[in-house]
């Protein structure tokens, strides 16, 4: 039974870091001015 | 002044209909203000909000947003970064330039803009505020601080200052919460009064030489009135703003207006800056009244000796001497109380739960893991109670003055102190707070340093290994030793990232370092609930970080350090069966394959387990080591600290020390020097430009931090093996 418990929890712990550093990644895809003012790429949205 | 004089924009009328504010009877407001106005501090008093409040310039980067209610529904307040113009130059003066003319992807344009002045600085702050009301916006204009500035001996007439500029003046104290219903009641009515406009003419050459810019906004969007505004900023500047890159035909006209304007002996660079300022001067005049007194101030006083030459560096330097000893002396007891009471709660664990993996998670992973990091919460909230006290007393921005003079003779612009004084806390808020830097080049070589400054995360790290391998002996008649070293951490951070600055702007980031413009802030008592407020702040994100990745972290470790299982030999002592058990774990298979490579740096493979884990987050180091000692305890050892651990260790082979004073100390310097922060990587990529290009940035900053953590451990521990000190 603790086995079966602790096998849970450390299977919860994986999916929470693995969870976090997707998100991590993630954020650094798209670079920092974009979606701010001034998209800058020309694609005519005139901002 | 006559609206219909030459080169005079006429104002805008009142709203129409269409431009009422928008529907659910939500009005939009946009705060600004020059930076060190107080205008963070009269957003949280608005709003109620807890953003921290700080008290040097630059403190508002992101984007904040608040809301409260007043009598006739809800109010949105965007704060906008703290800006001396709208020039566009750098990119929280665009952001801010952007909100307000509603060209910001996802922002209403806002209903109204309160400008926030810093009565005892009228005539800087007004320059600002010159260009806001020309936006055509419902402008209401806070005249905060006004009780510094009678004690200054400035008196301002409010009324004459609202006829002057337009628009309704307010005045208010922000930290005392006056006037802040006159003001609510003015943001209120302001959509319904004229809009302000240009209260100044421009020569008659000047104006018509800048039609066809305004022109060529008007065709794009703009009203006539910002047109105006942006027309005359942009004779000055280099770039016209992404806000302006889509308007066809600007950047042709620009230059056509520039050449006209030289043609009729005027510089186009100054142009707006003087019209602004001869307008600004007549304004003063009018609305301002000075006492007679000028002695020196209890400010004067104490800056004759803090921003002394000579004398200022040095009361800097006693300073956080003084700081970081007090880490040691003040958090040890402190720190003994908390091992304390997690030796309780081990054994309270380990008795109430049966033998079994379920017991060793707990009491060997969680408890012993997690459990050490956290007794260093006490000097994490020393070390910021010390900071929060020199940033409220107004001391920070003096640190910033002192330091600008070394920053500016490695060729950093005097505007990445900031973000590097915030690398102090945590290097993701400090590389973001790099946006303020106009210069790519100099905002890349700050972003490519600022992971040496010594953040919180390397306390835990620091406090072990000082704690547990320095001596408290006393240094100098006066200092700690323990306090001394890890003032030496700080500063070899510190003056590494000044001198590496210096080699990238001499080599692949080569540019021309800038003046910094800084508002030195009078002093003043520190006040208890802003304290407060930012040490619970750093302490609750100490504690998330704790119960949430490294306890994650910590459980992965423990079955990584528990399976698979290996039974003992026969014969073989509890202790012996433990260090085969840890040493036949995959974490244990790991550490020996990765041993070879920290071997001549003084570590066993369990120092090199602790290092590979950390490249997630440094704290991890000191839960790895609890966890790995935890696990690798016989019952007699449960309850023994891990610091008493570290200090019993001895290698299998020779049983010699692992852990001697020369090994700890180049530990440390591996810590100061590596980038060992998956947040800090991820921003980094963002910010120098997402995609490969960041991906690029982000990996030659690893590797040549890398590179220089290895080798200084490697030079520290060589080096001192041959002086014959370890």
């Amino acid at each position: 039974m603790q086995t079966l418990i602790v096998a849970l929890i450390v299977l919860a712990a994986l999916l929470f870091v693995g969870n976090r550093w997707r998100r991590t990644l993630m954020s650094a895809r798209v670079p920092s001015g974009r979606g701010e003012p001034g998209c800058g790429t020309g694609c005519g949205c005139g901002k | 002044m006559q609206e219909t004089a030459v080169g005079a924009i006429p104002a805008p009328p009142a709203p129409s209909p269409a431009e009422a504010p928008r529907g659910g009877g939500v009005l939009h407001v946009a705060l600004i203000g020059n930076p060190n106005t107080g205008k963070s501090t009269l957003f949280n008093a608005l709003t109620g909000m807890r953003q921290r409040v700080g008290n040097y310039s630059g403190v508002t980067v992101e984007r904040v947003e608040g809301r409260y209610r007043d009598d006739q529904g809800a109010v949105t307040i965007i704060d906008l970064p703290g800006t001396y113009s709208l020039s566009a130059s750098s990119p929280d003066e665009e952001i801010a330039l952007a909100v307000l003319t509603g060209h910001a992807p996802g922002i209403d344009r806002p209903d109204v803009a309160v400008v926030v002045l810093d009565a005892a600085n009228l005539e800087r702050n007004l320059f600002l505020a010159s260009q806001v009301l020309e936006l055509g916006l419902p402008t209401v204009v806070a005249l905060n601080q006004v009780d510094a500035a009678e004690a200054a001996g400035l008196r301002i007439d409010a009324v004459e200052l609202t006829m002057e500029l337009g628009a309704p003046v307010v005045p208010i104290v922000a930290t005392r919460g006056e006037g802040l219903d006159v003001l609510k009641s003015a943001i209120r009515k302001a959509p319904g009064l004229d809009r302000p406009g240009r209260r100044f003419e421009l020569p008659a050459e000047a104006a018509a030489a800048l039609k066809p810019v305004e022109q060529a906004l008007v065709d794009a969007g703009f009203n006539a009135s910002a047109a105006a505004m942006e027309a005359l900023r942009l004779l000055a500047v280099q770039h016209v703003g992404k806000h302006l890159s889509g308007v066809p035909g600007l950047e042709p006209a620009v230059a056509a207006a520039r050449a006209e304007v030289e043609a009729a002996g005027l510089l186009p660079t100054s142009l707006e800056a003087e019209s602004r300022y001869g307008w600004i001067g007549g304004v003063v005049d009018s609305c301002v009244t000075r006492a007679g007194h000028s002695g020196r101030t209890i400010t004067d006083r104490i800056d004759a000796v803090a921003l002394h030459r000579a004398g200022g560096p040095l009361v800097f330097i006693a300073l956080m001497a003084l700081v970081f000893q007090s880490i040691f002396t003040w958090a040890e007891p402190m720190i003994g109380l908390v091992e304390g009471l997690f030796g309780i709660l081990s054994s309270a664990v380990g008795g109430a739960i049966p033998e079994g993996d379920l017991n060793s998670l707990l009491v060997e992973g969680v408890i012993a893991g997690v459990g050490s990091v956290l007794v260093f919460l006490p000097q994490i909230v020393i070390l910021f109670l010390f900071i929060g006290i020199l940033e409220d007393t107004g001391y920070m921005a003096r640190a910033a003055f002192i330091m600008d003079r070394f920053m500016r003779s490695v060729g950093l612009h005097g505007r990445s102190f900031i973000p590097l004084l915030s690398g102090y806390a945590c290097a993701v808020p400090g590389i973001m707070a790099t946006r303020t830097i106009e210069s790519r080049k100099d905002r890349l070589a700050t972003i490519m340093v600022l992971p040496l400054m010594s953040c919180s995360a390397r306390i835990p790290i620091y406090a072990l290994l000082i704690g547990t391998f320095i001596p408290p002996v006393v240094v100098g008649g006066i200092f700690n030793l323990q306090g001394v070293t890890l003032l030496a951490m700080y500063l070899l951070g510190t003056v590494t990232a000044l001198v590496v600055a210096s080699l990238f702007k001499r080599t692949l980031l080569r540019g021309q370092a800038r003046p910094m413009i800084m508002e030195l802030p009078p002093y003043r008592l520190p006040r208890v609930k802003s304290l407060a407020l930012s040490v619970g702040h750093r302490a609750s994100l100490f504690l998330k970080k704790a119960g949430t990745v490294i306890l994650s972290l910590t459980i992965i470790l423990w079955a990584l350090a528990t399976y698979p299982r290996t039974e003992p030999a026969p014969r073989m002592t509890d202790q012996q069966a433990q260090e085969a058990q840890l040493a036949n774990s995959a974490l244990g298979r790991v550490g020996h394959a990765i041993e070879p490579l920290v071997r001549p740096l003084g570590y066993d493979w369990k120092i090199g387990v602790g290092i590979v884990s950390s490249f997630a987050a440094r704290e991890v180091f000191v839960s790895t080591m609890g966890t790995i000692y935890g696990v690798g305890s016989d019952a007699d050892e449960g309850s023994s600290s891990l610091r008493e651990r570290l200090r019993g260790e001895r290698h299998g082979s020779s049983g010699a020390l692992v852990y001697t004073p020369l090994v700890a100390v180049g530990l440390m310097v591996f810590y100061v020097y590596a980038m060992m922060c998956m947040s800090t990587i991820a921003v980094v990529v963002r910010e120098t430009g997402g995609g490969w290009t960041g991906v690029r940035w982000a990996a030659f900053q690893f590797g040549w931090m890398l590179a220089l953590a290895y080798g200084s451990a490697l030079l520290v521990y060589q080096g001192g093996r041959l002086l014959g000190w370890g």
